[in-house]
């Protein structure tokens, strides 16, 4: 369950679980969390629940709510998210939301006129969408056929060489490496060889040739 | 753990029922972080059936029921030939959840399984596609990728109701959440589309493993540059899910309409030309 953690001037004051309800903060009597200090106000944030996430509002306080140094009006918490209201600081700890060796879980929920009732448990959820690992940067360069000298950039996922419906063959970026294989017509070749239809690990200056085509790679550097 | 079809061989063609051919190319794979496959693939190019399903579970069963969903799924069809698209759809959807549901209640430590289930359905010169969840079809014409279902998830509801921007839903811890599913009441309604074929349409059904993680731009990358060779294309849909973290299971299903042989000129490959092309052909592709 989540947790907000609330200092002051490195004092404890308190910690909140957010239960599957609205929760307001401010000076007002009767808000969940109250903030004893002249300069926040009467209701200045609020954090309501959207699904599996916790969203923090800013109720137009009029010093304004801050999440890791930037002011919001909305915000999607995520785990160890800092909110600050004036000098409250507010850490918001969900470690449910921390990868699990089990990874991500489709969870099921049912419309009902009060909203969306989970049928299933909440289950742990993965707080980065995908795992954006570092991608290598290489070019190719026109050794003979149509794109003799030029350069031939391999920013997308897939770069397609040759004749489309004839001699075709294509190269796949990958964390790893890059690599190559036939799409159609000939089988390709790398450094002389023939290519199948799976992909094939390239080397530095591995020479490439599709139908007419002779092309080099070039190792750039990690992106 | 991958499972592969091979695309629509020699079968007998059924002119009246199915006016393309399919060319059929699928896999289910692991993923990089669950230890149990719990999507389930279906394809039948002969009777013009592909569907896809990914389970989920309270306890136990994930696996179970997106099995009963394509197996029901497919013997539904088999038996509704002649029924319309639709009719069959629906019928077809309510019998998946009436087995997943008396599965679960024969065995109560099956209780609370359920699936998403999305299927296309070739008729004539038409498909209808039916989903339940979130497991997507889309369509790739002309160089265009297009979504043909709308995910039936906490996620796709915020946004068509503006409450979430598109960059709030990328990142939103919600994003697994599914609003509809088999198995989880008495009564479930697939959403049901009706669609006309053009040849060399292809469809892509896939399980939230692959969309979740490959940008609708990355999967119409790969799909411009690789369509000509659909088992090529599913293999790599999947390595750019585990590229990028593999972090649920991941099913594909590509499925092209191909004009029969006869039907209009075939256009041949640069490989089949000629004795040499013949005798390569015979021989399995040059350098293996």
């Amino acid at each position: 369950m989540a947790k907000l953690m609330v200092n002051r001037g490195g004092a404890t004051l308190g910690s909140w679980f957010i239960e599957n309800r609205r929760l307001t903060i401010g000076r007002a009597d009767g808000v969940d969390i109250k903030l004893d200090d002249a300069a926040v106000s009467k209701q200045h944030a609020a954090i309501e629940v959207r699904g599996a996430d916790h969203m923090l509002l800013d109720l137009e306080s009029a010093n304004g709510t801050f999440v890791n140094g930037t002011r919001v009006t909305r915000h999607f918490l995520n785990h160890g998210d800092t909110v600050e209201i004036l000098d409250f600081q507010i850490r918001y700890v969900d470690h449910k939301s921390v990868v699990s060796s089990e990874g991500d879980r489709t969870m099921v929920f049912r419309a009902t006129d009060a909203g969306l009732v989970p049928i299933a448990p909440s289950a742990p959820a993965t707080e980065a969408r995908s795992l954006e690992l570092p991608l290598p940067v290489a070019a190719l360069r026109g050794v003979s056929g149509k794109h003799a000298g030029a350069t031939i950039g391999l920013e997308r996922p897939l770069t397609g060489i040759g004749e489309k419906g004839r001699d075709y063959a294509a190269i796949f970026r990958r964390p790893e490496g890059f690599a190559l294989a036939r799409v159609s017509g000939r089988a390709p070749k790398v450094d002389g060889k023939h290519v199948a239809d799976d992909w094939q690990r390239l080397r530095d200056g591995a020479v490439i040739e599709v139908g007419s085509e002779k092309l080099e790679l070039r190792f750039i550097g990690k992106s | 753990m991958s499972t592969s079809y091979a695309p629509a061989g020699a079968a007998a063609p059924r002119p009246v029922l199915l006016r393309y051919e399919l060319e059929v190319a699928a896999r289910s794979h692991l993923g990089r972080v669950r230890k149990f496959n719990e999507d389930s693939i279906a394809a039948e190019p002969d009777r013009g059936f592909v569907g896809l399903a990914d389970g989920m579970a309270i306890a136990k069963g994930a696996d179970v029921a997106a099995k009963l969903a394509t197996q029901t799924l497919v013997g539904q069809l088999a038996t509704a030939q002649h029924i319309a698209p639709r009719a069959a759809a629906h019928a077809a959807f309510a019998a998946a959840n009436r087995a997943i549901r008396d599965r679960a209640r024969a065995d109560p430590a099956l209780a609370g399984m359920g699936t998403t289930l999305s299927a296309a359905w070739f008729r004539g010169d038409r498909v209808c596609v039916a989903h339940v969840g979130d497991s997507r079809v889309y369509r790739w014409r002309a160089g265009r990728l297009e979504r043909l279902t709308t995910d039936h998830s906490f996620v796709q509801a915020q946004l068509a109701a503006g409450q979430m921007t598109t960059d709030e839903a990328r990142a939103s811890k919600s994003r697994h959440l599914v609003t509809r599913v088999l198995g989880a009441e008495e009564q479930v309604a697939p959403d049901l589309g009706e669609h006309e074929v053009l040849a060399s349409d292809v469809l892509l059904l896939c399980t939230d493993g692959l969309h979740d993680l490959v940008e609708d731009t990355d999967i119409a990358n790969a799909l411009e540059v690789l369509e000509p060779n659909l088992d090529l294309a599913a293999g790599t849909l999947v390595a750019m899910a585990n590229d990028r973290g593999g972090r649920d299971n991941i099913s594909v299903i590509l499925v092209r309409a191909r004009s029969r042989v006869g039907d209009e000129p075939q256009r041949r490959t640069p490989d089949q030309h000629g004795l040499f092309g013949w005798l390569r052909s015979k021989m399995g592709a040059e350098g293996r």
